[in-house]
């Protein structure tokens, strides 16, 4: 058998994994009422347009790297645009942490203020579930050769 | 036998690299097309979710028939287009030496009505005697996210009341009686209903409920509506002192929003 790291079949999983909750993400943004604007303004950390802008602009985004991971193509660059786009959410629900505020992540949709109520476990399991999300991205920088993409598929054997 | 060795050596190589053109050639192929269907596919969501916009927002209302318009008239001695506190609304609006405390609510939002229940009468005492400037300002965004229009009516019904003098009373009858549950939002008969206990009767009833019916101050909820969305407001129930935000359990609280005001107080 194989050797694990770098496994095809491990890096097809977090391929399939990575791509299935960025474009689950990406969906429920752009079908709720005004984007994804409030839940960004939420974070207290844009001021002017930014949120009207980015309230499109993310969840388009992670659409499309969903689909690149999906189907495997340009697997090492959209993975590593996913482990960015994953630690600037682990960094945006940290900062809201430090500051005190209680608010939904809005990562599924929804967001905005809520109350304070389990505060800390929520944003601990956040930020652990986008730190494995990031793992995964960055697995597949080192190792974008997995099974069944696009991409130069590894069934050759060869290296 | 060196030749035939290296002829066979010469074959393989050039097979290798037929191959490997092949390869390359499909490879950019599954490129191309892999990229066109990504392109395909992220505008069909997009327009997909742009004609859903805008079907729920001509089915199901969204929000009213009115629009925001500056010039729109405001309820009586609340604040006009030019203040700071634009459309806001105040119980003492002469008290300026103290800290401004400002309240940002959206009649249907739950949490509010979770802060006014908690704290409302302390916060209203503050006002009263003279500790803070009390500044309501209202929001209807949550018809957005509810898709109905009962944040702008309910704050259109307040207007009419603030006209009759019973800016206090009709908020907190408003609050008193929150929908079942959020999204249920405001029949014109429990606005109306609202009236009567906030104590406007007579003559007085009869012109609040044209008001009502005639839509007098949506425009101007709309407008507070726009500021808040300007000002890039997270939510509500959001409460500042003298502009900086502070926590709802803290305005929630008559003992720390005392010492947050007292903190405030030069």
């Amino acid at each position: 058998m194989r050797k694990i790291l770098g496994n095809p079949w491990v890096g097809l999983a977090f391929r399939l994994i990575l791509a299935a909750v960025l474009i689950y993400a990406g969906a429920v943004k752009l079908f709720e009422p005004g984007g994804a604007r409030d839940a960004i303004v939420a974070y207290r950390v844009f001021g002017g347009n930014i949120p009207d802008i980015l309230g499109w602009a993310l969840p388009i985004s992670e659409v499309i790297l969903g689909l690149l991971l999906l189907m495997g193509l340009f697997v090492r660059w959209a993975a590593f645009l996913t482990a960015c786009l994953m630690t600037a959410f682990i960094l945006g629900i940290a900062s809201v942490w430090i500051r005190g505020y209680n608010i939904d992540c809005g990562c599924f949709g929804g967001g905005g203020d809520i109350s304070g109520d389990g505060r800390n476990w929520r944003y601990t399991s956040e930020i652990l579930r986008d730190f494995l999300f990031t793992g995964m991205g960055v697995w597949l920088v080192a190792w974008p050769r997995t099974r069944f993409a696009l991409d130069i598929s590894p069934s050759d054997d060869r290296d | 036998m060196a030749d035939k060795n290296s002829d066979r050596r010469a074959k393989a190589e050039a097979a290798r690299n037929a191959a490997n053109a092949g390869e390359k050639k499909r490879e950019r192929m599954t490129r191309i097309i892999g990229a066109v269907v990504v392109v395909v596919v992220v505008l069909g969501i997009i327009g997909i979710a742009v004609i859903a916009k805008n079907s729920s927002s001509d089915s199901s209302g969204g929000g009213s028939s009115a629009s925001a318009d500056p010039n729109a008239p405001v309820p009586t001695g609340a604040f006009n287009k030019d203040n700071k506190f634009a459309y806001g609304v105040s119980l003492n609006p002469n008290d300026t030496a103290v800290p401004v405390l400002e309240i940002w609510e959206d009649f249907q939002c739950p949490a509010c009505q979770a802060l006014e229940k908690a704290n409302g009468a302390g916060i209203e005492k503050l006002a009263a005697d003279g500790k803070v400037q009390l500044i309501w300002r209202p929001t209807t965004f949550l018809d957005r996210n509810l898709k109905n229009d009962s944040s702008v009516r309910a704050a259109a019904a307040w207007g009419c009341a603030i006209d009759a003098g019973k800016t206090q009373e009709f908020h907190n009858a408003v609050y008193a009686n929150p929908p079942a549950t959020e999204g249920d939002g405001f029949t014109d008969a429990q606005l109306q209903s609202f009236a009567a206990t906030a104590g406007i009767t007579g003559a007085a009833l009869d012109t609040f409920n044209s008001c009502l019916a005639a839509g007098t101050y949506q425009p101007w909820a709309l407008n507070s509506t726009q500021v808040f969305y300007d000002a890039n407001i997270p939510g509500t129930p959001l409460v500042k002192i003298n502009g900086t935000e502070i926590d709802p359990s803290v305005a929630a609280d008559q003992a720390k929003l005392e010492q947050a005001v007292a903190a405030a107080t030069k």
